[in-house]
């Protein structure tokens, strides 16, 4: 009987090994394993899902290209999100005149309502369609952070990630992913003052 | 003192980061001062909305798979750029066994072709043939019956000796009954649930491990199942590859595929299935391990699932 590569039930550090010397396959299943988390950063950072896939190719090939010389030294998920991270504030440096609606704002934009007729999610009947409205304004407020701003914001409240990981991700103190909170949380309460 | 540091202890309260002495210190400003009382009401309105944002903005599976099928191909063409030649085995679109298949194939009509172009040198020795030619009569059973002949590729044409000489495949159906524990049987499912394209075939080859008698402790069968679960890309191939699992004894190569599927699987049922398969280990008294507890931490702390949120949660707080 044909023996199968034992490699499917392997931990990350084996496959990172495989794959820094040449096998292709481990590192593919190496991408499948965080590839999801890489997508949801890119997905909340930036305004399109093109725009998302292009951040997460980027991302990819970058490890693919420096995963011969990860050492190690901290874990593989720290170093692809902080790759991940740079390649997102990056991205909007160089694409900063891209401007395109998501997707829900697509869809909500027949019956959109003036920013300042916001309902009580508890007193209309149409709650998705409410919620996909303060969606949109969470949204265009969040993309009106500055870069490191709206990193932090995101990675904390959309994705879960607590300071101190974030503070890896970044590549810079815990002190100053607090300061970036605050300031990111100040403003987008500037932004949605009517709201809140 | 200033609001504006209570304002930053506010905001850090919130998303839960605030340290204990300073919560305490917070809580008896707040006590004394409306302002700052209106100013967390806001904050916490605030927090709600990215809750919505955060459903709104979810990465869906094809958006996924669409990413992953543009990034195997980038990385073909790197492979290429950096080695002068392909080095990634198509992992995503073609499956292996298939890619290797038509390799030789498209080796063996290009060698074929380039030997019958060769012109042929007289007083040049004949060929030593690695496969000697079968004659008919050894060919009489496989050519019987509803055996297809494909791929004839004639290496003598007969126009001077009289004798052709060719290559073909053939390709017989075969009807074959038994039981998931007979080897021959377990080849057939096996090269199935592997190589087949047809995912309504691979989805039977796995439901046959999945339901029939449980299969015995064989690392092979296990190692495809496990393989199945992790790349397979129809989910009921993977779910049933989960089953078939199940019922075999639990070790550190079943439970690694648990937790990479608990871990990675774009399908929240699949992954409910993981967690719950895990039970053998997160209903054990005493600790759990430290790549079992970072997975639970990371699924407690993101996974889109209540469910899965909620025991990881619930497990975590268990073995604390």
């Amino acid at each position: 009987m044909h023996i199968i590569d034992p490699r499917v039930a392997m931990e990350d550090n084996d496959l990172i090994r495989k794959a820094q010397e040449g096998d292709t396959d481990a590192f593919e299943e190496l991408v499948y394993r965080h590839d999801r988390s890489v997508l949801s950063i890119a997905s909340r950072y930036v305004l399109s899902a093109d725009e998302a896939k292009d951040i997460y190719q980027e991302v990819f090939l970058r490890v693919y290209r420096g995963l011969k010389g990860f050492r190690f030294r901290s874990e593989f998920s720290t170093w692809l999100h902080r790759i991940t991270v740079n390649v997102c504030l990056s991205y909007k440096a160089s694409h900063r005149s891209y401007s395109r609606p998501r997707k829900h704002d697509e869809e909500a934009d027949d019956d959109r309502q003036s920013d300042g007729d916001i309902v009580d999610p508890a007193a209309g009947p149409d709650m998705d369609a409410v919620r996909s409205e303060i969606a949109r304004r969470v949204d265009a407020a969040l993309l009106d952070l500055a870069p490191k701003h709206r990193m932090v914001f995101s990675l904390r409240h959309l994705e879960g990630y607590s300071l101190k990981e974030i503070a890896a991700m970044m590549d810079c103190a815990e002190g100053t992913v607090k300061r970036y909170l605050f300031d990111a949380t100040r403003k987008m309460r500037g932004q949605l003052k009517d709201l809140v | 003192m200033t609001h504006k540091k209570y304002q930053r202890m506010l905001v850090l309260s919130l998303s839960g980061d605030l340290e204990k002495n300073e919560t305490a210190e917070l809580e008896r400003h707040l006590a004394t001062c409306a302002g700052c009382r209106r100013e967390r009401a806001a904050l916490e309105k605030l927090n709600g909305f990215s809750t919505v944002l955060h459903d709104a903005v979810q990465v869906d599976d094809a958006l996924l798979t669409e990413a992953r099928s543009e990034l195997h191909v980038l990385l073909q063409r790197e492979a290429r750029a950096s080695r002068g030649g392909g080095r990634f085995m198509p992992a995503l679109h073609i499956r292996p066994a298939w890619g290797y298949s038509l390799g030789f194939a498209l080796t063996l009509v290009v060698g074929v072709g380039i030997g019958l172009m060769r012109p042929f040198q007289p007083g040049e020795q004949p060929r030593t043939e690695t496969h000697p030619p079968v004659t008919t009569a050894s060919m009489t059973s496989p050519l019987a019956g509803r055996t297809r002949i494909t791929n004839v590729q004639f290496l003598d044409r007969g126009t001077t000796s009289g004798t052709v000489e060719f290559t073909f495949d053939a390709v017989t159906p075969v009807h074959m009954r038994g039981t998931v524990d007979d080897p021959g049987v377990q080849k057939v499912l096996v090269s199935a649930l592997l190589n087949d394209d047809n995912p309504g075939v691979r989805l039977s080859a796995a439901n046959a491990f999945a339901s029939g008698t449980p299969v015995k402790s064989d690392s092979a069968i296990k190692t495809v199942m496990i393989k199945a679960l992790l790349s397979d890309p129809n989910i009921g191939v993977r779910k049933q590859a989960l089953a078939a699992l199940r019922s075999m004894p639990f070790d550190d190569q079943i439970r690694a595929a648990f937790l990479a599927t608990l871990k990675s699987d774009a399908n929240p049922g699949l992954r409910i299935a993981a967690i719950n398969a895990l039970d053998p280990i997160l209903s054990q008294p005493g600790e759990i391990d430290q790549s079992v507890r970072d997975v639970l931490q990371q699924r407690a702390r993101s996974d889109r699932n209540d469910y899965i949120r909620l025991k990881a949660k619930a497990v975590l707080l268990e073995k604390q």
